[in-house]
Parts: structure tokens; C-alpha cells; sequence
């Protein structure tokens, strides 16, 4: 039996008038892949904006409820307003459905996240090749760092924007389509970072694609009607 | 289907003639001043009979030259930008990220009113004052280049509000969501993410303004340009700039050659606001 990373209860979502997310409760465990599938319009994203409070930054959109998250002291409230919000999404990666890499150099991009966690100059350059390769992105990228990344290829700019989440070292990585604009190759190596990844990183992730969710997702939830149901587990 | 798309080939071909006539006007503009102004552009025109190392060292004043004109325009320019780019870029950038609705809206519908104030009523606006001001606080203030350059940057601040608001607000939302995803403040964002995402309408919108800037003669001919006045020495003195001479010479020329003298001042601020232009260009890919 696995810890429980991220426990959410009673979460409901509002965008405007709108009820999205009804009485969520939900228990995810260290070290899996969850996703989370269903139709479009039903709040998976906005789940996933639940866990790191992103929705705060969305006009509109509102939540209730409590959420915990186990970052190795026990689990935190993190849903509480006095939680600090900066460190929770230093410690909750997300990568959007399109990537959506910065204005500037893949280094500077990759320098980023580590500048705004005040992170030592020295070890910059270390943590960055590190999170490349994580992201099986160094061998293609290495000798081109100060290249524009908007010149990089749709898979590479994703696998950018995923090491540019990883490369502080975030506990849960929350994925919103990660694959959706890729070519199946793209895909592929993709779903193999992400298979690496998870023992060191919680992962959930939205999937419309059912093949996708039984070769790498530990369990699948479906989002239906603001109603949230457990379909599979990887041992079922 | 068949009349739809008679309409598209109708619509197609009229947004072909509304681009070829806008195209062709600019370039008979451009013609006409290169075919009038190219024969009178030489260093006479602009240092008229003063040597041209003691004209840039100010050892000596060009009188009958361009050179008192053309700086003073750039000092106006300069000026003008340097009182309005914070306040424009700084206002837009609270109306897009900070104001609430409705004080958008009302501040968007005064700046949108400020916007549309003809040039004559500002420049007005802008005499009013410094007479006021001459009466009753400075006794030694007079229409100078400091109150040209802040009327200018009054009607312009508008142009660079809007668009630093536009650029900021069509951000998609995606974009506006990366720094925040990546633990960013809202001002980090802002500064990291946002302003460079935006620069390059902010500074077609800055582009717009300084166009504006150099090209305005009502607002200068009310607040402190005049025919004779040599090199800017102070920002509390009259001036000459070129739109002025333009002006004034186009009304009141003596004969052709004082006229060609015209094309040629229309020609140089041509080059001015297309080296302005350039520049700016420059800046914004190297921001990008």
C-alpha cells in the first residue's frame, strides 16, 4: 500500500455561475501515474488547477474545499489561504497542453524556474543538464542552449517544458494533455519520460486517450458531470 | 453557393484595391518628396555657410540651415517620449492587470476622449497654462521647448496606454498562466513573462507614438517653436523644429528655392521618423 501524496476533499469548483467540480474526494498515491479522463467541458483542468491553486490566476474560476499534499514533512493543508503559494507551485510542476515555452533562449528558459526559487548560480548549470536529460532533451539540445526555443520541433518544445518543470525538482507533476498536438514519435518518447519519472514524482495527468492511460497510468478517474469515479487500477 | 462565393470574390477583390490604393498613395507621397526634395538635400541645406565641425560643436550657430530644425525636433522627440513612456507604459499595464472592471472602463473611456482631442486644442491647452503659470508662479516661463514637449507627450500618452493594454490583454490565457505555473509573482510574471511576450505591440504602439511626436505642428506652434531660435541650449528656450518650418515655409515661401528648402526639411523628417522607425525595430528583435 502506497502513502498518500495528495488527499483532496470536498473540493468544489466554479467557474462563474457554472458548478463544475461537485464534492471531489479523492486519495492519490506516491509515486503512481493518475488520470484523469472523461468528456471535454467536465473540469479535468480545472482539477489539476485545484492541486497547485492555479485557478486563483483564472478570472472567474473558484473552489472550495480542502486539499493535502505529503511533501515529506506529513501531508499540509496547502488549500489553506496562508499557505504559501509561490512554494506550492515550485513543488507542483504543471505542463500545459500546448507548450508554451518563454520569449528567450532554451537556456534562459530552463534558468527561469531556477531564478525565481533563488536558486545558487553555481549550481545552475548542473540542475539544468540534469533536468535535459531527464527530459531526453540534452543530447538534441546541448550544443544549441542559446538558440531561440521557439525554434525547437512541437515534441521537443513539450519535453522543454517539462524539464523546465522538473528542473526544480517538483514532488507532483500535474500533466493537462501533455500529448495532444504530437506526433506519435513524440508521443512515444513522451510516455517513456514520463514512465521514468514517476518514482521520483507524483504524477497526474489528463488523457482523452484511452491507449495512452492503459500503458502508462497507474489508475484511471473519470471526470463526468463534475462527478469524479475510479474506472481501472494498473493491477485490475 | 454560387452568389457565396461572387461575395468572396467580390470581398477578395475589394481588399485588393483598398491595399493597392492605400500602397500606391504612400508611394506617391514618398515620390513626389523624393522628385521635389532630392535636388535641394546637401550639407548647404542643413549647415547652410557655416563649416560643418563648428556647426556639430556648437563653436558656431547656423543661421539659414536646417540643423537648429533638426534638433530641435529630436530634442522634442526625446523629451516628449521621456515624460510619456513611463506614465503611458505604466498606465496600460494597471489597466490591464490591476484596475478593477469598472475602473477600466471609465479610465479606458477618459483615455479613449484624451486620444481623440484635436492636436490645436492640447497645444492651446498647453499656451493657457504656461500663461497662467508665467502670471502667477514663474515670471521667467515663456512657451518653451520643455512645455512643447510635455503638451506632445499629453497627446500621445493616450496611443501608448492603449496599446501597451491591447498587447498585455491579448495575451492568450495559456501564456499568462507559465510563470504563475512555475511559482512566479505576479510581478515576476509581469516582468518576465508578460512585458517581453507583449514588447513588440508595445513598441509598434511606442512606434505610433513617436511618428506622432515628430509630425505634430499645432501643438509646437502654440507652446514654443519659432522661426529663428538656432541650437536648443535649453530645454526653458524656444526652438525650431522641422514640421514648424515645413509649416511656415509652405505658407509664406518667397520663391521656389525657398520652397525646395521645404521638400528637403519634409524629406529629413522623413528620414528622422524612418531612422526612428529602424531603430525601434532593431529593439524589438532584440527583445524578442
Amino acid at each position: 500500500m502506497k502513502k498518500t501524496k495528495i488527499k483532496v476533499q470536498d473540493l468544489n469548483f466554479f467557474y462563474g455561475p457554472h458548478h463544475i467540480l461537485n464534492k471531489i474526494n479523492l486519495d492519490i498515491p506516491a509515486g503512481t501515474i493518475t488520470a484523469v479522463s472523461g468528456p471535454s467541458g467536465q473540469g479535468k483542468s480545472s482539477l489539476l488547477t485545484a492541486l497547485n491553486r492555479l485557478w486563483e490566476n483564472i478570472d472567474g474560476a473558484r473552489a472550495t474545499g480542502r486539499i493535502w499534499i505529503d511533501f515529506g514533512k506529513g501531508l499540509e493543508e496547502i488549500s489553506k489561504k496562508e499557505y504559501n503559494v509561490h512554494h506550492l507551485r515550485q513543488k507542483v510542476g504543471m505542463v500545459f497542453q500546448m507548450p508554451n515555452p518563454l520569449p528567450m533562449s532554451i537556456l534562459k528558459n530552463m534558468q527561469f524556474p531556477l531564478k525565481l526559487a533563488g536558486i545558487s548560480k553555481n549550481m545552475v548549470p548542473e540542475k539544468i543538464e540534469t533536468a535535459l536529460q531527464q527530459a531526453h532533451l540534452w543530447e538534441e539540445v546541448k550544443d544549441r542552449l542559446s538558440s531561440d526555443a521557439q525554434m525547437l520541433s512541437g515534441g521537443q518544445l513539450q519535453r522543454l517544458c517539462i524539464a523546465r518543470s522538473l528542473v526544480i525538482q517538483p514532488e507532483v507533476l500535474l500533466l493537462d494533455e501533455p500529448t495532444a498536438s504530437l506526433d506519435p514519435a513524440s508521443v512515444e518518447k513522451i510516455e517513456q519520460l514520463l514512465l521514468e519519472l514517476k518514482s521520483r514524482c507524483t504524477i497526474v495527468m489528463v488523457s482523452h486517450y484511452m491507449d495512452q492511460i492503459r500503458r502508462i497510468a497507474d489508475r484511471n478517474l473519470l471526470l463526468s458531470n463534475g462527478n469524479l469515479s475510479l474506472v481501472t487500477t494498473k493491477e485490475q | 453557393m454560387k452568389n457565396h462565393s461572387a461575395v468572396d470574390i467580390f470581398l477578395s477583390f475589394y481588399a485588393w484595391c483598398c491595399a493597392f490604393i492605400l500602397t500606391s498613395a504612400v508611394l506617391t507621397i514618398l515620390g513626389y518628396l523624393l522628385f521635389h526634395g532630392l535636388s535641394s538635400l546637401n550639407l548647404d541645406l542643413i549647415f547652410a555657410h557655416t563649416p560643418v565641425m563648428d556647426a556639430l560643436f556648437l563653436k558656431k550657430q547656423v543661421f539659414g540651415g536646417l540643423l537648429p530644425a533638426i534638433t530641435g525636433t529630436l530634442a522634442l522627440i526625446f523629451l516628449s517620449m521621456l515624460f510619456a513612456l513611463p506614465v503611458g507604459i505604466a498606465t496600460g499595464i494597471f489597466l490591464s492587470e490591476f484596475a478593477r472592471s469598472g475602473t477600466r472602463k471609465i479610465l479606458g473611456l477618459m483615455f479613449d476622449i484624451m486620444a481623440s482631442l484635436p492636436s490645436i486644442v492640447v497645444g492651446l491647452f498647453g499656451f493657457a497654462v504656461t500663461i497662467f503659470l508665467h502670471q502667477h508662479f514663474f515670471k521667467q516661463l515663456y512657451p518653451c521647448l520643455l512645455i512643447s514637449a510635455l503638451c506632445l507627450a499629453f497627446l500621445v500618452i493616450p496611443y501608448i496606454i492603449r496599446s501597451t493594454q491591447i498587447a498585455l490583454e491579448s495575451l492568450p490565457p495559456q501564456v499568462r498562466l507559465t510563470g504563475p505555473a512555475l511559482g512566479a509573482t505576479r510581478t515576476q510574471n509581469l516582468w518576465y513573462v508578460l512585458i517581453p511576450m507583449a514588447a513588440k505591440e508595445i513598441i509598434g504602439g511606442i512606434i505610433l507614438a513617436i511618428g506622432r511626436s515628430a509630425e505634430d505642428t499645432a501643438v509646437i506652434m502654440l507652446t514654443g517653436a519659432v522661426a529663428t531660435a538656432g541650437v536648443p541650449n535649453s530645454i526653458f528656450s524656444g526652438y525650431e523644429a522641422l514640421p514648424f518650418f515645413i509649416y511656415y515655409t509652405a505658407a509664406e515661401y518667397a520663391n521656389t528655392s525657398e520652397l525646395m528648402k521645404a521638400y528637403g526639411a519634409a524629406l529629413i523628417l522623413l528620414f528622422i521618423c524612418g531612422g526612428l522607425y529602424l531603430f525601434a525595430y532593431w529593439i524589438k528583435r532584440k527583445v524578442r
